[in-house]
């Protein structure tokens, strides 16, 4: 038994703490656990099936709904006219491929830009275009009823000015990166700020 | 003399439990030192009143002071560029950015990112306004320097010139260095 009242109370104290702080720990191993992943996004439960469309790969190629199958996909939806969200998004989506190569990631997995503006990004634009991020990048363009199909299935709003005769106009569109699993579902979103450590990290978790 | 932990502790009333209530007394001499070691402390926001220090100091007056711009590296085929920088105006004089132009495209809008409806809308901007004691920032996904008609690939680690044009103070050309943004 501590003689000194002080130094009984003080004692008590530290023991409160430590068993607050051992508590405090346990509770939030467990979460990581027992708990659904978080991400910087909305994970699909279950994930979507995507209806059949059929798009022109950057090689003239023709690439459908089930060519996404056997592969982690990343897909940006935007256009190679957008000089600001567009490539700085691409850039993210080339910080995502590095980080995963880094984390020793060694499964198959693609980065896709799909078009928004199919008048302007022709399967050659959209070559020269998403190769600079890198060389692995495909880009999807076509037909733009097929185009919508996919977008609206994936959640990807986007706007074309009815008056497209001044060669400068600009397209609006949804800004997040869709993840196509290799079953060749909707896995998930991971939404604005697009930050390819912080996406890298949840997609690792993701499929862990 | 040894000043024990009793010193500082009001007994309570209750004589039966002394509360270990912690009681600082100062002494006479250390009160006058803290008063006067308070009063140099208020003082001190007074002095700072006649100068700006919150702001990059520019060693000009009436300064629209511009810093940190940069552009984006474009890829192959771009025909679009984006400029980002900081304008802050030191000067007493409200001002307003109203154009810019470069000469590496045919021209320049100001642009604002907004998300609205689930899109990125991107909406240009006539003019800007700089009050005077603020700064306006263009950076990534926000507001920016939007250049049209890219007469030439923009290389890393090279630059532009270019020219705002501001309502008060004129005009000001700079050289904007061009940065690969990729990973």
């Amino acid at each position: 038994m501590i003689e000194n009242p002080l130094h009984r109370r003080l004692v008590a104290v530290a023991a409160l703490i430590l068993i607050g702080g051992v508590a405090f720990s346990l509770g939030a191993l467990m979460q990581n656990r027992i708990g659904p992943v978080e991400i910087h996004g909305v994970l699909l439960n279950p994930p979507r099936t995507l209806p059949a469309f059929e798009l022109i790969d950057e090689a003239e190629q023709v690439f459908t709904d089930q060519d996404f199958r056997g592969a982690w996909s990343f897909i940006y939806f935007g256009y190679s006219y957008c000089p600001d969200v567009c490539p700085m998004s691409l850039a993210q989506m080339a910080l995502i491929r590095k980080r995963l190569e880094t984390a020793g990631f060694d499964r198959p997995q693609a980065f896709y830009l799909v078009s928004v503006d199919p008048e302007r990004d022709t399967p050659s634009r959209l070559r020269e275009y998403v190769t600079y991020f890198h060389p692995s990048f495909k880009g999807l363009s076509g037909d733009s009823a097929e185009i919508d199909t996919f977008a609206k299935t994936a959640g990807i709003a986007y706007q074309l000015p009815a008056d497209r005769s001044d060669p400068d106009y600009l397209v609006s569109h949804s800004s997040v990166i869709v993840l196509i699993n290799p079953d060749g579902a909707i896995h998930a979103y991971f939404t604005s700020p697009l930050d390819g450590d912080v996406i890298a990290a949840d997609f690792l978790k993701l499929v862990d | 003399m040894v000043r024990k932990f009793e010193d500082y502790v009001i007994a309570a009333d209750n004589a039966r439990s002394k509360r270990h209530i912690l009681v600082i007394s100062i002494r006479p001499p250390m009160k006058l030192a803290l008063r006067l070691l308070f009063l140099t402390l208020c003082a001190l926001p007074l002095a700072q009143c006649s100068e700006r220090t919150d702001h990059e100091p520019t060693g000009d007056e009436k300064g629209i002071d511009v810093t940190g711009a940069w552009a984006a590296a474009t890829p192959p085929g771009a025909s679009t560029a984006a400029a980002y920088l900081k304008i802050a105006n030191t000067g007493e004089t409200d001002d307003r950015l109203i154009r810019a132009r470069t000469d590496v495209a045919d021209w320049v809008e100001f642009h604002n990112h907004a998300y609205s409806g689930g899109k990125m809308v991107m909406e240009p901007i006539p003019a800007v306004a700089i009050p005077s004691g603020e700064a306006v920032i263009f950076e990534p996904h926000g507001r920016h320097l939007m250049l049209f008609g890219l007469q030439q690939p923009l290389e890393p680690g090279g630059s532009l010139e270019l020219t705002l044009v501001l309502e008060e103070e004129g005009e000001m050309t700079l050289t904007v260095l061009v940065r690969d943004i990729r990973p």
